[in-house]
């Protein structure tokens, strides 16, 4: 038995002559043939959208009906680039693949320079002074096609010089706009006058280009105290969003997470012998008011967590005796009502070792239940919906990340006998058009990946290295 | 929608290239019917869109490739991976011919048209990867691993 068996097999295969008669039929038809099925598909898949709606108006019921959403493993894998066998190249270079039609890849090769993706769809390599404070040299180049084109964007330059608390900060500021985003960074944030630790950085607001966070930080560790300023970039201006905050409080807090409009903010607080899962606040600038988190809706609950302006997930966690995760329950809270719904029952939290299934918890509105036999579940954390992952199994390498905007979990599983991250399948669910894709990478083998992450609400990328160590490189995903 | 090429035109790449398109999607899908319908669609690609050809040999890749697009596409229509995938759709032949068939029937997905591509068809690796839209490596890795599979279902003979 050989391949010629196949062959000769294949060569008694002929299509019935009916089929020529129907292809020949639609030469000579003033109508367009459309296969029986294709018709059925459509009036199936027309019956299936109706369906949806029908489910989620179901799920909005008190009696919830699990909706599903396909897993797509597509068929065509990705394949990686190969290092140059004689190092790393004299220039950058860049290479782009189509994924099964519906990913697209990156590939950036660096040369001996670093550079770093800089937001707004822009690459960036900086040179700075040996103190780290003084900016040299700036270039930008857009990755287009197959090349790296140099652009020019407006940097613009501040000399930072706020005195806040009894500390003086110091240091430059750097900024520019593209595509309608903000894109900042800044040398070495050290307060001058003061010890080292007292530092400054900045974060940008989600839709905002004429402002941004100025983080001023007193302290390390325990003694670790952060404060944040809304800085105007068109003015120059500093707004203090903690000025109306109990100084009281200020002192327990060590960092704040903000609304996406910065209207409200959650105040973390250290942990101690009284509250040993920390302490949170919520803050409303405009009223003034902060509540405690284990006041909120009457719920106790350990933390929070922003999903937009008005609403947080209040989490009430439970530890094992050596203070690991063990079960976590939480709560939907509208924060003008004051209204707090259940969402999810008390539930065992997923641990890689301890515990092969429960609950995955992201930092949003959402997380996911792994099943004893590795059926997985989204749970809007909202509403709580669920949404059963179809045609998918989770395993203990498969990993998920959620994107700045919550709209996106990013997927990835790993190969553990690999030289770093190994990753093998990378996909993507997307939450706002409920879909699930990923595809297998071939060549993981020959780098060495470092680091995986969103880079804005889009993009993931992958920062690798050769086998060798002597070419490391970008990898960027658009899904 | 305007017809690219004319009646006798397409009886005669139907008679030229019809089995080649019918026993690609065939080998890929394993139903008759299925194949049957991705058949009349590649045809009807090129009654309707047909690009301008170099040669024969252009057309026929051009016909293989959309019908192995099609055949992909029917592959994940929701309804078609319900059903089972080998079906008694091909004629009574020699055991051997038989079990040769259901042997490339049965490959993973990504293996079967390098496989049939590659070796039924005569293509070249080069060839094939243009077809199937892979990289000529891609294409040696799964004719490779195609082939120790198939050596695994087919008892170990060669």
């Amino acid at each position: 038995m050989n391949i010629n068996d196949y062959r000769e097999a294949m060569d008694h295969i002929i299509p019935d002559q009916e089929l020529k008669e129907r292809i020949m039929n639609q030469k000579t038809s003033q109508r367009q043939y459309i296969p029986v099925r294709r018709v059925l598909t459509y009036a199936l898949a027309a019956a299936l959208a109706l369906a949806c709606l029908f489910t989620v108006a179901l799920a909005a019921s008190p009696e919830l009906r699990m909706a599903v959403m396909t897993f797509f493993h597509m068929e065509e894998p990705e394949h990686l680039p190969s290092a140059d066998p004689d190092g790393a190249p004299t220039e950058p270079g860049v290479s782009r693949a189509e994924i099964g039609e519906l990913v697209k890849a990156q590939y950036i090769q660096m040369d001996s320079q670093y550079y770093q993706y800089s937001g707004g769809g822009l690459l960036r390599n900086l040179t700075w002074s040996e103190d780290g404070r003084t900016l040299l040299g700036a270039k930008f180049w857009e990755v287009k096609d197959n090349e790296m084109t140099p652009v020019e964007v407006e940097l613009h330059t501040q000399q930072m010089d706020v005195a806040y608390s009894g500390v003086r900060y110091q240091g430059e500021l750097y900024w520019y706009v593209r595509n309608g985003v903000l894109c900042a960074f800044n040398g070495s944030p050290f307060g001058v006058d003061t010890r080292p630790e007292d530092q400054w950085y900045v974060t940008t607001l989600s839709g905002r280009t004429d402002a941004l966070l100025l983080h001023v930080v007193q302290g390390r560790q325990m003694d670790r105290t952060e404060f944040i300023l809304l800085y105007h970039l068109d003015t120059g201006e500093f707004e203090d969003l903690l000025a109306g905050v109990d100084p009281s409080v200020m002192e327990q807090s060590d960092g704040s997470i903000w609304s996406p409009s910065a209207s409200r903010a959650l105040l973390t607080g250290r942990s101690g012998p009284e509250r040993p899962n920390g302490r949170e606040w919520l803050y409303d600038r405009e009223s003034g008011t902060l509540t405690d988190v284990k006041d909120l809706g009457g719920v106790g609950a350990d933390m929070a967590v922003f999903v937009d302006d008005d609403t947080l997930i209040l989490r009430i966690y439970t530890y094992d005796a050596n203070y690991d995760l063990e079960a976590v329950a939480c709560w939907a809270y509208n924060i003008p009502s004051g209204q707090a719904v259940q969402t999810l029952a008390q539930s065992p939290c997923y641990h890689q070792d301890k515990c092969p299934y429960g609950i995955i918890l992201f930092y949003g509105g959402s997380c996911m239940e792994i099943g004893q036999d590795g059926s997985a579940c989204l749970i809007d954390l909202t509403t709580g919906a669920r949404t059963m992952l179809e045609n998918f199994t989770f395993e203990k390498d498969m990993n998920f990340s959620l994107n700045p905007a919550g709209t996106k979990l990013l997927y990835y599983a790993m190969d553990r006998e690999a030289d770093g991250l190994g990753i093998t399948q990378l996909g993507v669910i997307d939450l706002e058009k409920s879909t699930f894709i990923a595809f297998d990478r071939e060549g993981y083998e020959n780098l060495h990946e470092g680091s995986i992450g969103w880079e804005d609400d889009q993009t993931v990328s992958i920062g690798a290295t050769s086998s060798d160590g002597g070419t490391r490189y970008i990898l960027l995903y658009q899904f | 929608m305007e017809q690219t090429i004319s009646a006798r035109q397409l009886e005669a790449a139907y008679d030229a290239y019809g089995a080649a398109v019918y026993r690609l999607a065939l080998a890929f899908l394993g139903q008759r019917a299925d194949a049957e319908d991705v058949t009349q669609e590649t045809f009807c690609r090129l009654l309707y869109r047909a690009p301008a050809f170099a040669d024969e040999a252009h057309k026929k890749r051009w016909l293989l490739q959309v019908a192995a697009n099609l055949s992909r596409n029917q592959l994940r229509g929701f309804w078609r991976k319900r059903v089972t995938p080998l079906e008694d759709a091909v004629p009574a032949g020699a055991p051997e011919e038989r079990e040769a068939l259901n042997a490339v029937m049965a490959l993973p997905e990504k293996f079967k048209l390098p496989i049939h591509l590659y070796y039924y068809e005569g293509y070249s690796v080069a060839e094939v990867a243009e077809i199937l839209k892979l990289g000529q490596s891609a294409v040696k890795m799964r004719l490779k691993r195609g082939r120790e599979l198939l050596k695994l279902e087919l008892g170990g003979s060669n």
